[in-house]
């Protein structure tokens, strides 16, 4: 299937068209993690909830189309807003911090290594495995971060310094090295 | 139509609300043009339409009389949802919580007492800060009709509702275009 619905985006008829692939073996928490789409499947923006977390479909660009160095995608990796402009069905994802139209334009975790130009489902809600920055603990706040695909952090108690968008569950590195399991937060709408 | 104060159930109400049909003078659809005499949806109802989520309330101009205009972020003035309470005002003397209340952003001229569809989801052209840049955080402001603004990477000292993807009137005199992201969160 692939249908591209600009002004489809309606919370129940999207959910009922969206396309997610089968379950693999070789992804245990589900095969939208794995989305790889070169061509378009499921009406850009729309909103899914599985197996207790969110996501949202999108285009990804590694930075490239706007003459950045290209930053390839990661599982974990934190994408920001490239294109945005919901009326017109356009939501482009990038790993390259410095094709963000500004600081604080998170769009999502992703979770896999999508290809350049390619569609993917990215985490928006729920717990996610997310690489932050170094020195983060359990309880700091997730915040934007000029290193591409991190988290930024400000320590719990102090004082915030940009949109949060997630709180760290544990320390980095408990779980995986250089990554943390995050509660996202802010980034349904 | 009736008001449904209980009846704020997703679904249910997406299905049921009703959207004036596209407007030659709208490009982006009728919804931003809605000026209702009497409520036709449930008060408080989301909708998703064309990527962006909006929210269907009375509107109130306050004890100052203040006209509503397209962009201008609201604040809510009565909010009890168990009854379907759900006025928001361009006067901010008005405003329920300080700069913490903004409701969403309003989308035309709407009359006093009328009910329309408000802005809290996506991206929204809004009345900004004056020195509003990318990347800085929308806040509440005591001024009627405009976003605050906290400086990117500055300390917050209030609600974060959105944040500015352009600088101020790159787009529209005095306005920048606006993830709205925290104005969904409370319900």
């Amino acid at each position: 299937m692939a249908v591209t619905l600009k002004d489809g985006l309606f919370t129940f008829g999207s959910n009922q068209i969206s396309e997610v692939p089968p379950s693999l073996p070789v992804a245990a928490s589900g095969d939208i993690e794995a989305t790889n789409d070169a061509a378009q499947k499921a009406p850009l923006g729309v909103l899914y909830r599985h197996k207790g977390n969110v996501y949202r479909y999108v285009k990804f660009d590694n930075g490239s189309t706007d003459q950045q160095t290209a930053v390839a995608c990661a599982a974990g990796g934190v994408l920001h807003w490239y294109l945005l402009d919901p009326p017109n069905g356009v939501f482009t994802a990038t790993s390259a911090y410095a094709a963000a139209p500004g600081k604080n334009a998170v769009a999502g975790v992703a979770l896999n290594v999508t290809t350049h130009g390619y569609y993917t489902w990215i985490q928006v809600g729920g717990r996610v495995m997310a690489y932050v920055v170094a020195n983060t603990a359990v309880g700091d706040v997730m915040v934007y971060s000029s290193t591409d695909l991190n988290f930024g952090r400000c320590a719990a108690d102090a004082a915030v310094t940009g949109i949060p968008f997630g709180v760290a569950m544990e320390a980095r590195g408990t779980t995986t090295a250089n990554k943390a399991y995050v509660l996202l937060l802010n980034l349904i709408w | 139509m009736s008001v449904y104060g209980d009846s704020l159930a997703a679904f249910g109400n997406a299905q049921v609300v009703e959207i004036p049909p596209d407007l030659i003078a709208s490009p982006y659809g009728g919804i931003k043009n809605t000026n209702d005499a009497t409520a036709k949806n449930p008060l408080g109802t989301l909708y998703r339409h064309k990527g962006n989520v909006y929210r269907y309330v009375k509107f109130d101009n306050g004890g100052h009389n203040v006209a509503a205009l397209s962009g201008g972020p609201v604040h809510w003035k009565a909010l009890n949802p168990a009854i379907g309470t759900f006025t928001v005002t361009s006067d901010y003397t008005d405003t329920l919580m300080n700069i913490n209340a903004v409701a969403g952003i309003i989308l035309n001229a709407v009359t006093d007492a009328y009910y329309t569809w408000i802005q809290v989801g996506g991206v929204a052209l809004a009345k900004s800060h004056a020195s509003q840049v990318a990347g800085d955080v929308a806040i509440g402001a005591s001024t009627d009709l405009v976003f605050g603004r906290i400086a990117a990477d500055g300390t917050l000292t209030s609600v974060p509702f959105g944040v500015a993807i352009e600088d101020l009137s790159a787009t529209e005199a005095n306005k920048a275009n606006t993830i709205l992201t925290s104005c969904l969160r409370a319900f």
